[in-house]
């Protein structure tokens, strides 16, 4: 992954982030802002991301103390019964914590940019460290969906990307997290397809 | 020629102004009644404002003051702050002229994510036509000639369609027929069955048999039925179907309609269709071949044989129960007493097990009945159970629950109210019941749930009652006795089988939808009224009549026509304006720590379509957007107002073409005119 620090001339710096290489060409398919002092991670122009383990992108806050990373994963689905649900996501967020009491979490429905989903906050011991991890789990409105399953040959590797479900998960020492939850909770309600999806007349 | 200067000195004196304010007031005057009575802006509307005898007297006050300052000619410097004045007045009217006859006010409906260039035209109809093979439709909007009426001829399009409109209703209902269409029930693939009022509900009417899937799968009777007792008669369905399965179509008085099905094991499952319509439709070819609603039944069209039913059950109770003691989990009281008495008895514990649940649902009963016999296998097992080895009164409780249910159950379980029959026989702890019920069932729809807190009630007031020796009871009062035991844990063949995966082969079941209108009495609340139109399609040879409410929104299905070859609906004009705007986000803003909304915000892209120039914006209550060719973009509403799903927002869109060059300007000289006057009047009163 090569990693380099946003525009330190804008108060937030506008971001493009592509999609997995379907068809041997990843098209820019997502934006996103972030305040200007994040460093942005993207995967090597070489490196394949048809494993969907990999993140699209990832963001680093830093300080003396420690990081924040912030990753971005989309997940292409074929058929709108494919899609994962958000909860089912959660779940596994929930799972990845050694232990976590269930007052330290919650889960909230969180709807923006035309997807729906779930928004979890969770602290707990991770890996023996007092973690935060704040992340979305994000589909699109099945009419959107809907809307992008027909598309011509051209744009059909785009649509499939468009359409395809997406989680960001930022996981970082609780206090550290507490300073910039905000900045975390702007940055991810800013995130939106680049392409505007088509309605019908 | 004399009579030509009287007139222009008529149009332009005094008295033609005073019969023009004298008109004009009494047109707001029967305006503020009109609406006033009616409740409707567009009733008192159609007869004031937009009346074309309004539209003359604005153009009656523009050539009276266009007369009157013209008559001052040769006009000199005194003139000036009267002539001034009257410039800024005809400027002002000019605007409001322009605006009635070139502006338009509509709405544009968006979804986050999404955009769009087109606005619906509040209070205008037309047909929205589209092609097969094509994306973009077009709008047809019905024209009205001189004397008030539609033109018969919408469209004659240039691939040959022809649009003609046989009639215009005010006013009709419209739901979408599905299951029960008007005189019969249609499912696909099957002959439509006559819809039959239901008159004595003891004894309903066969509608025919039909066998779903391979010849040996069971033979389902099949109902078609009209009430207003619903719930009633689908439980008299389910008494009939104890033996062959069955299904209901049964429609109420409202057009609502419910699917009702008790599978080959008394399995039940039901779908209701209300005023709403279906959840979902199954749109054949994006609709051009029409649209259908479909009912998945979690019943097997594959041989349903009762022993690989039975089979299965007793498979994943094997391997439940194999599970639990592999990981040590300690079996429920029921389970325990029972595989204790299968130990005794030496017999497999899940086969005993899954052959009691099968017998138990046999009966239909909430209880095993002690009069059901018992196989000699189940008659050694009963022999054998004891109740000795966990709490006394748990076996006290078993019993006076059998006595209970012996005396009142069969009420119970057939009374669509069984509050009711409790507090008919003084049920001492009625309270507690119902209090319990209304936490887990706040409906009541389903009365197993008082007969579960019921069974829980009497084990727990065990403790209070008279003991019974259990020891003498008979193997046949133990089976029963279980059974209350496994009821109060939830155990039931029921709940195990509805737990179990979903069928591999379900059976599917689907009926085209149809518009169906009723005429109704227009109000004259004209908002309040959905008109419909009756057209004539027709192209080349083919022709074909359609009848299509109105649909306010322009969103709603769009039905097909000549074979499938055009779709259409009838909706507000639409209009393309020069902007193009996105939706990124909607949403709402509450008061700190409530759920009560401070404000709505959108978050808009706006896009110039000439010159690809893009602004973002947020509007909201207060904050409208403004372009600068007199486009005005107003938040209207927000829905839902929650975060559970992507946010719809309606945008109201004005255009005044001529604000900003006539009437803005024609304001400001009028005011200037005015002053001077003012001015004037007031130096000439002091010389």
């Amino acid at each position: 992954m090569g990693c380099s620090p946003s525009n330190d001339n804008d108060a937030n710096t506008h971001h493009t982030i592509k999609g997995r290489d379907f068809t041997n060409k990843r098209f820019p398919v997502y934006r996103i802002n972030t305040p200007n002092s994040w460093i942005r991670c993207d995967p090597l122009p070489k490196e394949s991301l048809t494993d969907t383990t990999k993140p699209l992108c990832e963001f680093v806050i830093k300080d003396p103390h420690g990081a924040i990373r912030i990753a971005i994963h989309n997940f292409a689905t074929d058929t709108i019964d494919q899609r994962i649900s958000p909860i089912a996501q959660v779940e596994r967020w929930k799972r990845q914590f050694t232990t976590i009491s269930p007052t330290d979490i919650s889960v909230t429905p969180q709807a923006f940019s035309g997807y729906e989903g779930l928004y979890f906050r969770g602290t707990g011991d991770l890996k023996g460290a007092n973690t935060t991890v704040l992340a979305w789990s994000l589909c699109l409105a099945p009419e959107h969906y809907r809307m992008l399953s027909h598309a011509e040959e051209d744009m059909a590797a785009l649509y499939r990307e468009m359409r395809a479900d997406v989680t960001i998960k930022a996981v970082g020492r609780a206090d550290m997290m507490e300073l910039h939850e905000e900045d975390i909770i702007d940055f991810a309600r800013s995130f939106e397809l680049i392409e505007e999806i088509p309605s019908r007349s | 020629m004399n009579l030509l200067k009287h007139t222009y000195h008529f149009l332009g004196g005094v008295y033609f102004a005073m019969i023009l304010i004298a008109s004009v007031t009494l047109f707001v005057i029967a305006g503020t009644f009109l609406e006033s009575s009616s409740q409707s802006h567009l009733y008192a509307a159609a007869y004031t404002y937009d009346s074309p005898l309004f539209a003359l007297l604005l153009w009656g006050f523009f050539i009276n003051i266009l007369f009157a300052a013209t008559r001052r000619w040769p006009f000199r410097w005194k003139h000036a702050p009267f002539l001034i004045t009257h410039l800024g007045l005809l400027m002002v009217l000019g605007g409001v002229l322009l605006k009635h006859y070139f502006g338009h006010q509509g709405t544009m409906l968006l979804t986050e994510g999404s955009g769009s260039h087109v606005i619906r035209l509040a209070n205008t109809f037309a047909i929205n036509v589209q092609k097969r093979g094509e994306k973009v439709s077009t709008s047809h909007p019905l024209k009205r000639n001189f004397s008030g009426r539609y033109d018969p001829l919408i469209a004659r399009r240039d691939d040959g369609l022809v649009l003609q409109l046989a009639e215009i209703t005010p006013h009709v209902s419209e739901h979408l027929a599905t299951w029960a269409k008007g005189p019969v029930a249609v499912i696909d693939g099957l002959r439509p069955m006559p819809m039959v009022d239901v008159i004595d509900q003891e004894e309903l009417t066969l509608a025919g048999r039909a066998r779903f899937g391979s010849e040996d799968a069971p033979v389902w009777d099949l109902f078609a039925l009209r009430t207003d007792h619903t719930e009633a008669v689908q439980k008299q369905v389910k008494k009939l179907a104890r033996k062959t399965p069955a299904l209901a179509i049964i429609e109420n008085s409202d057009h609502d309609v419910s699917l009702f099905a008790v599978g080959p094991y008394g399995d039940v499952w039901t779908q209701h269709i209300g005023k709403g319509g279906p959840e979902s439709l199954i749109a054949y070819d994006d609709g051009f071949s029409g649209y259908a609603v479909k009912a998945e039944l979690p019943f097997d069209t594959t041989p349903a044989h009762r022993a690989s039913r039975e089979q299965v059950i007793a498979n994943k109770i094997k391997s439940q129960l194999e599970k639990a003691r592999d990981e040590g989990v300690a079996l429920a009281t029921p389970l325990e007493i029972f595989k204790r008495a299968c130990e005794k008895a030496q017999v497999d514990f899940p086969d005993m097990l899954t052959t009691y649940l099968v017998r138990w649902n046999a009966t239909g009963s909430w209880l095993y009945p002690e009069s059901t016999p018992l196989p000699a296998e189940l008659h050694t097992v009963f022999a054998n159970m004891t109740w000795e080895d966990i709490d006394p009164h748990v076996a006290t409780g078993c019993q006076w629950a059998l006595v209970l249910f012996d005396k009142v159950g069969e009420a119970l379980e057939s009374d669509d109210a069984p509050l009711e029959v409790l507090r008919k026989a003084r049920w001492p702890l009625l309270a507690s019941l119902e209090r319990e019920n209304s936490m887990i069932d706040p409906e009541g729809k389903n009365p197993s749930v008082i007969l579960e807190l019921l069974t829980q009630q009497m084990l727990a007031s065990a403790a209070m009652l008279p003991a019974q020796d259990s020891r003498l009871a008979p193997p046949q009062q133990h089976a029963a006795m279980l059974s209350v035991l496994m009821r109060a844990y939830g155990i039931h063949m029921s709940t195990i089988a509805n737990d179990d995966s979903a069928p591999s082969d379900p059976l599917v079941l689907e009926t085209r939808v149809m518009p169906v209108h009723e005429v109704l009495s227009p109000s004259n609340k004209i908002e309040d009224n959905k008109p419909r139109v009756v057209l004539h399609a027709a192209k080349d040879t083919v022709g074909k009549a359609m009848a299509l409410a109105y649909d306010r929104s322009g969103t709603g299905l769009k039905w097909p026509v000549l074979h499938g070859e055009y779709l259409l609906r009838f909706q507000p004009d639409v209009i393309d304006i020069p902007y193009h705007v996105r939706l990124r986000q909607a949403r709402q803003i509450n008061y700190a720590n409530s759920n009560q909304a401070y404000s709505y915000e959108s978050d808009l892209v706006v896009t110039e379509m000439k010159s690809g120039m893009t602004r973002e914006t947020t509007i909201s209550m207060n904050n409208v957007y403004e372009t600068w060719d007199g486009y005005r973009f107003y938040l209207s509403s927000i829905s839902p107002s929650d975060e559970s799903t992507a946010k719809k927002i309606v945008v109201v869109v004005n255009r005044d073409p001529a604000k900003y060059w006539l009437t803005y300007p024609g304001a400001v000289v009028l005011t200037c005119g005015i002053v001077w006057l003012f001015c004037r009047r007031k130096k000439n009163d002091d010389e």
